[in-house]
């Protein structure tokens, strides 16, 4: 882009977004700019910060993007405030689509997707916490985490499965059993058997911080050819007799450096 | 050459005019004479920034030794070199959070055949400046050293400009765009 198209696109959001006077869309360029003005007035009063709109505002400035399409990309995230929904996954999205140079429409098709698998997380969630009679809110952090599962390996139909069928528990416990069956069925892990490992690490406490590397050495034991049988074996025998990840990793002919550490 | 006389002696004239001086009446003079005499002609003051550009504008000789030199080139060595240790600290550990703990992170990756190695994700908005990894002597191993807050990230490697996940993470995710990107879950996130 040259200086001077960029130069224009960056008055036109500018204006857009702080001049307050009447467009008239009587050519294209008018519309364009009414229409980034309307979809920043309209995020604003479905209470986007303004510090959010500026920054995708000017991450559309820094990759060029066209006015029309940062106009759509604004209303997205200001439908995605209107339902109550987390923003910072919509907008990092954003950044990240235009950093690797994906056109704005495919964007517009990820978020339009993300909104929606979202909006199922938070409805399945609820009817966990229901069942349960549990009180305990859902944090944005929870609705994230159990959201974002749904591109880790799971399918819509995996995560309601694995809610109904989840033991009464704290959300977060929830969500980090989701992460972990996520992982395992991405690299073809028997559903049966990783049922099996993530209960018995519930119980002893695997999952812990000081057991960082154990859910990696289960991938990396997969991803090596071990067998689910052996992996499964090896990690019941460890978790049941306080063993290490050091311990297991031996067991499955997994190496520290395959892990990261 | 024929010369000239004067009518009237030197002398006789100057003693003339004294006599006419004498006769003359005593007046004094007015009593602000002197004091505008004196503001006709005082210094003006002239203002600073006009000293100032006059002093600059006036050319002055510098003479100098290599002798002299040797102090003045010592300083700006040791300034660049700090520039540049500054430059490197920045490039290894990135402080992305202005407040609150901030958490250490090293991403590490084998990569022997790769001429560059860099990490974009969450955050860095995707932009891989400046998390360029770096490559030890005679190591295959890239590193980057990152201060980050807890919380949920994504990230990929850069290999010589092609993303590619961490090929030893815990947690992968599709970006929606066709490539892979690494989880990575910090602080409260990975302790049940």
């Amino acid at each position: 882009m040259t200086f001077r198209k960029s130069f224009l696109c960056l008055f036109a959001f500018v204006v857009a977004a702080a001049v307050p006077v009447e467009v008239n869309a009587q050519n294209d360029q008018a519309g364009v700019t009414h229409a980034v003005r309307h979809a920043v007035e309209e995020a604003r009063k479905a209470g986007v910060p303004d510090a959010i709109i500026n920054r995708l505002l000017a991450n559309g400035y820094d990759n060029g993007a066209e006015a029309a399409s940062m106009a759509n990309l604004v209303g997205i995230v200001g439908k995605v405030k209107k339902d109550d929904l987390p923003l910072e996954p919509f907008v990092s999205k954003i950044e990240e689509g235009m950093a690797k140079r994906i056109p704005a429409a495919s964007i517009e098709q990820v978020l339009n997707q993300k909104k929606q698998d979202y909006l199922f997380t938070r409805s399945v969630t609820a009817d966990y916490l229901k069942k349960y009679g549990l009180q305990q809110q859902m944090t944005p952090e929870d609705l994230v985490g159990i959201a974002e599962s749904l591109y880790s390996g799971l399918s819509r139909q995996d995560l309601a499965r694995t809610v109904e069928q989840a033991p009464a528990g704290s959300i977060f416990t929830l969500k980090r059993v989701i992460s972990v069956q996520a992982s395992l069925k991405r690299v073809g892990f028997d559903p049966k058997l990783s049922d099996r490992i993530i209960s018995t690490a519930l119980e002893h406490k695997f999952f812990a911080r000081q057991r960082r590397g154990f859910v990696r050495a289960l991938v990396e034991g997969k991803r090596k050819g071990v067998s689910d049988e052996k992996i499964t074996e090896a990690a019941l025998s460890t978790m049941q007799n306080g063993g290490t990840v050091a311990g297991f990793c031996s067991k499955i002919g997994v190496s520290s450096s395959d892990i990261g550490l | 050459m024929e010369k000239i006389e004067p009518e009237e002696p030197y002398d006789e004239m100057a003693d003339r005019i004294k006599t006419m001086i004498r006769k003359m009446p005593q007046i004094e003079p007015p009593v602000r004479l002197l004091p505008a005499v004196m503001e006709a002609v005082k210094a003006k003051s002239v203002p600073l920034w006009l000293r100032a550009y006059r002093w600059a504008r006036s050319p002055r000789s510098v003479t100098f030794s290599l002798l002299h030199l040797v102090p003045a080139m010592a300083l700006c060595a040791l300034l660049v070199c700090a520039a540049l240790f500054q430059h490197g600290r920045e490039n290894r550990n990135i402080t992305l959070a202005e407040s609150g703990e901030s958490i250490p992170v090293v991403l590490a990756v084998d990569m022997p055949d790769a001429h560059s190695v860099q990490v974009v994700g969450s955050f860095n908005n995707w932009v891989p400046q400046p998390c360029s990894l770096n490559k030890d002597n005679g190591s295959t191993r890239w590193t980057v050293t990152l201060q980050l807050q807890a919380g949920r990230y994504e990230y990929a490697f850069l290999v010589d400009g092609k993303h590619m996940p961490h090929p030893h993470a815990e947690f992968y995710q599709d970006d929606g765009f066709g490539n892979q990107n690494t989880v990575l879950a910090l602080g409260k996130e990975d302790d049940i």
